[in-house]
Formats: structure tokens, C-alpha cells, sequence
């Protein structure tokens, strides 16, 4: 069981992250793109969101990327919130479910955004545990995404690579290497991006994920709201190279562009997957 | 696993309420701690406004945008989030505006606020299967009165003390708003429910108000009607029975418990 | 009970006779409605590209403005708009 992929996995193309100012052109132009990917939790409930995304769905493979489960958080699991991914799922159908590597609640309260923790045996423990809880309630594997974070804690006892391989090995997850946060962490903290490369388990890779940060302030800020820069088109060069070609996703969430510019940097992606 | 624990709660702490953390705790090799720390404060902060401002659209321009601003930051300061989906924060704006000293004057923002959230949760609210009629077939006239009906999940049903659906309506196009409302006209019976994937807004008689109002509650239909009728002679339960299912506010019923 | 007994029966029995499409409105049913806007989903994993006024500890002190401040929106249209009912002016 826990090596299934989900229904079907995505095809090794490029595809864009669909937001809502692009959910009518979609539909109506119905316009090539290899894929598409969305937040999981705003299609959670009924109506407009989840009519909308199972018309998409129709048209193209849809990847659900979940922002709030909170895999590392201290408090279990919200059961309700797992029930409604369940829900999507089985609505939806996707080719690929992803989480990312962090929490968001503790002691009752949550913080709405994705926080690092320290990498310690403990904590890979219980991340493994909960990692098992969502693939047991859904009924096939999730692809788990490294982090973008600004700040690292020094009790860490392991880095986030094997962190990643360990839990790989614990739970048959799969990986989604966002080769973005990797550099926004070089950037910042000075993590050391290509032995994350070859620190990860290249088979457990089921997708890349390429945005654009903002320097603010000294920091460079993860905001999802510009090009790709070129420092990481050389990372994701290098990542094809010695990972592989693996459906690649196009992120874009703040100031966004028309969709003419997202399939403008999808086909970079592409151009750059084919090359020989 | 404690250490653990402390360690994730004086980070959320620090984010939360600008608690300092213990030297050492963090490795920050580029810039100040405080600006990395400062990115999440932001983060926390942003996307709980935004949330609002999502769910509170006329709100935020009924009190103009800079003030909803401060507004948010005081009511994120009283109000934690207890989900990891935002779509599920601010719920309780219309109780936070009775208490908020700034807008004490503004009397009718809490009623706007109900609105609001209504028509959030309802846009938020699962799908339900239709009505199935020929189950209401199989059931005996006997136990029609003991029969316990459930609303569609989206509905909620408002008695406001102010003409809050105008000024609603008048905000959502505001080139060609009618701002001609008499804030002491009087207040609404309204429904907000979902039909047909949009939201509604809708202006119902009292009576069937007070009759959806029970069955929600979970009162059987027998005593929901009676206390409907004595309260509103003219009510007509099968018009508003037959009216309700067809606008798919009645989904469903129980059989009552043997 | 009896009489409420007979209400049911004859709305529920109308009802399965003539099905939903026969539905005729009543004067009281006939309702106003307003529409409103889609909603874009909240949920996302970027950072918050604006400045939201927190960096520092910023939470109950340190901001005079929060004491001065008043609303500056469509709410000065609304006819009564800045009056309590009954025309008490904002307490100070």
C-alpha cells in the first residue's frame, strides 16, 4: 500500500500552479499545459471552488498541493481536515498528492504559514508517524516538499536532506524537490544546495517545483511573485543532470501574470527538460 | 519529545506576541535574527488580514481600508486561528464589533458582519445530494409530524436589526451604488444559502424564518409548525414546505428515533 | 395536534402529488435576492509579499495611531450613517 502512487502519476512535462485569475480563461480557451496544480485546502467543501477544479480536471491532470495538514506539528492531526483531503481526493481523482515538510499548530493555535523545526531523531519519529496517517487515510503515497525558512535551529541534529531520505525510508513517501527553496535557503542560511541534490534518494523524486523570491530587507523572501531567477534555472539544470526529468511545476501566487507569461516559463522549463 | 515541544511553542510565541527567544536557539549566519523572525511575524500577520479582508469585503469598505487595518491587527491580537485552513478564520468579527471602542457608533456592523460571514461559509460549505422525493413517499402520514428536516449545509438564517442586505448589495458595485438606505428603517429576515454554486441573499417572510429557524435547531415539523402558527396565524406550511425543497434549503430528513 | 396532524398530511400529500415543479409561489415567498462576488481561495504557500507592520514586538503598545483612528469609508454615505439611533453622538 504504501508504495502506490496516486491514481495515475503526473506526466514528465511542465505544468503551471492554477489560480483563481486564470480559472475562466482556462476553461473557456482550454489552452495547452501539461499539467496543473492547486492548493488542496481552497477546493475543501463544495460549490463554486470544487465545481470549477473538477471541470479542470477533466481537461488536464490535476496535482493537489496541501498547505495546511501541518505534518510536524506538536498537536495530532486535525481529523477533520484529513477527511476533507480524503473528500477532494476521491472527488478529484489526482495524479499527485503533495504536503510539505513543516508544522502550523501548537497547543490549539495555529500559524497560518509553513514553519521549519529543528531536524532531530525525535521528530523524525513523529513526522514518519503522520506522514503513514495521511498515505493509510488516503490509500496511496503523498510527495513531500523540502522548505524555503529563515531562520535554522541549532539543536537540529541531521540536515533537511536526510531528514527527507530517512522519512523516504520510514514511510515509502515520495519527494516534490522545490529547487527554489533551496536556493532562497543558500541564499539566506547557507545551505549547501547541491549536496541537497545528492543527498536526496533521486527515485523518490516525483516533482520539481521552480517560483521566483523577492529580496526584502536583506532576506530573500519566498513570495512566488516574479520570474524564475537564473541562479536557479542553473540549480534545476544541474538537478536534471544528476536527479532527472520529473514533472516541474511553474509557481506563481502574488502580482500575478497573465497566463501567456506562466506558459512562457513553463516552456523554459520544457526546453531545458529536452535538451539532450 | 518536550524539548521538542518548547521549542516549537516559544517560535510560535515569538511570531505570535514578539517573545524573545533563548540566545543560541537559532542559527541566523546572513542578517539579524529578529529579520528572520520578522518574515514569519509578517506572514502570520498578512495572511490572517487578508483572510478577513477576503471574508469582510464590505466591511473593509464600509470602514475604508487603512482602518480595517488596524481593525484586523485587534482582532488577530484577541482571536487565534485554530485551523490550517484560513477559510475558516474570523467567525467571530460581528461578536469582536460589539466590543470594538472605535466603531461603537457604527451600530450596525455587527449585523454586517453576520452577513458577511454567512455568505463566507456559505461559499465554503460542502455540497449535499438533492432532495430525494420519492423517499418522502415511504414514510407513513403518522410520523410526518415527528419527521426532523435538515437545511442545506450552507444556510443560515439572520434577523438583523438594521437594513443590512441594502447596504450590502450597494457595495457590490460601488460605481453604481444606491447609498440612499435609512440605516433606522428597520431590520432584515434574511437567508444565505447557496444555490446553484453563487450565494444568495435572501429577504424571507418572518414566519417561514422562525419555521426553517426550528427545523435547523433540530425540532420536529410537527412542533415547528405549531409554534410558527401561533406566533404567525397566516403561515401556510405546505407552500413553504414545497417552496423550501424546491429551492434545495431542505435536503433532507431524519425519521425520529423509535 | 390533530389539526397540525391534517396540515402535514395535506402539504406532504400535495407535495408528492405534484412533485417540486409545481411549486407555486405564495405572496410571502416571493423573495429579493442579492448577488454577490467569487471568492479567491486564502490558502497558499508563498510568503507575504506586503508589509503588514509587525516586525518589531507590535502587538498592544507601540502604535498611537490605534487610539486615534477612525473609520474613513463608504460608512459617511449611509443616511444616519454617524448618528446612534435616536442621534447620540459617539461617545469620546
Amino acid at each position: 500500500m504504501m508504495n502506490t502512487p496516486a491514481s495515475h502519476s503526473l506526466p514528465v512535462v511542465a505544468g503551471i500552479g492554477l489560480r483563481a485569475p486564470h480559472y475562466a480563461e482556462v476553461l473557456e480557451r482550454r489552452p495547452p499545459l501539461g499539467w496543473i496544480e492547486v492548493h488542496s485546502e481552497n477546493f475543501f467543501g463544495g460549490g463554486a471552488p470544487l465545481h470549477t477544479l473538477l471541470q479542470v480536471a477533466q481537461q488536464y491532470p490535476v496535482s493537489l498541493h496541501g498547505v495546511g495538514m501541518g505534518l510536524a506539528s506538536p498537536d495530532p492531526l486535525d481529523p477533520g481536515h484529513l477527511r476533507e483531503l480524503r473528500q477532494l481526493c476521491d472527488a478529484v481523482n489526482p495524479s499527485s498528492v503533495s504536503e510539505h515538510l513543516c508544522w502550523n499548530t501548537a497547543g490549539g493555535i495555529a500559524i497560518n504559514d509553513l514553519l521549519p523545526f529543528p531536524y532531530t531523531r525525535d521528530a523524525l519519529s513523529h513526522v514518519a508517524a503522520r506522514v503513514r496517517q495521511v498515505q493509510d487515510v488516503l490509500g496511496h503515497q503523498i510527495l513531500i516538499e523540502n522548505l524555503s525558512y529563515y531562520v535554522a535551529f541549532n539543536n537540529s541534529e541531521m540536515r533537511e536532506e536526510e531528514f527527507l531520505t530517512e522519512l523516504v525510508a520510514r514511510t515509502g513517501c515520495g519527494l516534490l524537490f522545490d529547487v527554489n527553496n533551496i536556493y532562497v535557503n543558500t541564499v539566506n542560511l547557507g545551505v549547501d544546495a547541491k549536496a541537497f541534490v545528492h543527498g536526496i534518494p533521486a527515485a523518490a523524486v516525483g516533482e520539481y517545483h521552480l517560483a521566483g523570491a523577492s529580496m526584502m530587507g536583506g532576506c530573500l523572501v519566498d513570495t512566488h511573485s516574479a520570474r524564475v531567477f537564473d541562479e536557479v534555472w542553473a540549480l534545476y539544470e544541474y538537478t536534471l543532470q544528476h536527479i532527472g526529468k520529473r514533472p516541474t511545476l511553474i509557481e506563481w501566487d502574488v502580482d500575478i501574470p497573465a497566463l501567456a507569461v506562466l506558459q512562457g516559463e513553463a516552456q523554459k522549463a520544457q526546453h531545458r527538460m529536452d535538451a539532450p | 519529545m518536550n524539548n521538542w515541544d518548547e521549542t516549537l511553542a516559544h517560535f510560535s510565541a515569538a511570531i505570535r506576541t514578539g517573545a524573545v527567544l533563548a540566545p543560541g536557539a537559532l542559527n541566523c549566519p546572513h542578517y539579524a535574527e529578529e529579520r528572520g523572525i520578522g518574515v514569519y511575524r509578517n506572514n502570520f500577520r498578512g495572511n490572517l488580514h487578508d483572510t478577513l479582508a477576503s471574508a469582510y469585503p464590505v466591511l473593509r469598505q464600509l470602514v475604508g481600508e487603512d482602518f480595517f487595518r488596524l481593525l484586523a491587527k485587534r482582532f488577530i491580537e484577541q482571536q487565534a486561528s485554530r485551523s490550517g485552513n484560513l477559510h475558516r478564520y474570523g467567525g467571530e468579527m460581528a461578536e469582536f464589533l460589539t466590543h470594538f471602542e472605535n466603531t461603537q457608533h457604527l451600530v450596525y456592523l455587527p449585523d454586517m458582519a453576520r452577513l458577511e460571514w454567512a455568505y463566507h461559509r456559505a461559499y465554503f460549505a460542502d455540497d449535499v445530494p438533492s432532495f430525494d422525493l420519492p423517499r418522502l413517499a415511504n414514510i407513513a402520514p403518522d410520523a410526518y409530524a415527528g419527521l426532523r428536516w435538515q437545511l442545506h449545509p450552507s444556510c443560515t438564517l439572520l434577523t438583523t436589526a438594521y437594513p443590512v442586505a441594502a447596504i450590502w448589495q450597494a457595495h457590490q458595485e460601488i460605481e453604481a451604488a444606491d447609498f440612499n438606505i435609512d440605516l433606522l428603517s428597520g431590520g432584515d429576515s434574511l437567508l444565505v444559502y447557496r444555490k446553484d454554486l453563487s450565494v444568495d441573499i435572501v429577504r424571507i417572510a418572518p414566519a417561514s424564518l422562525h419555521w426553517l429557524a426550528q427545523l435547523q435547531q433540530g425540532t420536529g415539523m410537527g412542533d415547528a409548525t405549531e409554534t410558527t402558527s401561533s406566533a404567525h396565524p397566516d403561515f401556510d406550511v405546505a407552500t413553504t414546505l414545497q417552496h423550501w425543497i424546491a429551492q434545495g434549503v431542505l435536503v433532507n430528513f431524519l425519521r425520529p428515533s423509535p | 395536534m390533530s389539526n397540525t396532524h391534517n396540515l402535514l398530511s395535506a402539504a406532504i400529500g400535495s407535495l408528492l402529488v405534484m412533485g417540486l415543479a409545481g411549486n407555486v409561489m405564495a405572496a410571502d415567498m416571493q423573495t429579493e435576492k442579492c448577488f454577490g462576488v467569487a471568492k479567491a481561495g486564502k490558502n497558499d504557500c508563498a510568503s507575504n509579499k506586503s508589509a503588514h507592520a509587525c516586525a518589531g514586538q507590535a502587538t498592544m503598545n507601540g502604535d498611537p495611531h490605534d487610539f486615534v483612528a477612525v473609520p474613513k469609508g463608504t460608512c459617511d454615505k449611509l443616511a444616519n450613517g454617524s448618528t446612534m439611533p435616536g442621534g447620540a453622538m459617539m461617545k469620546k
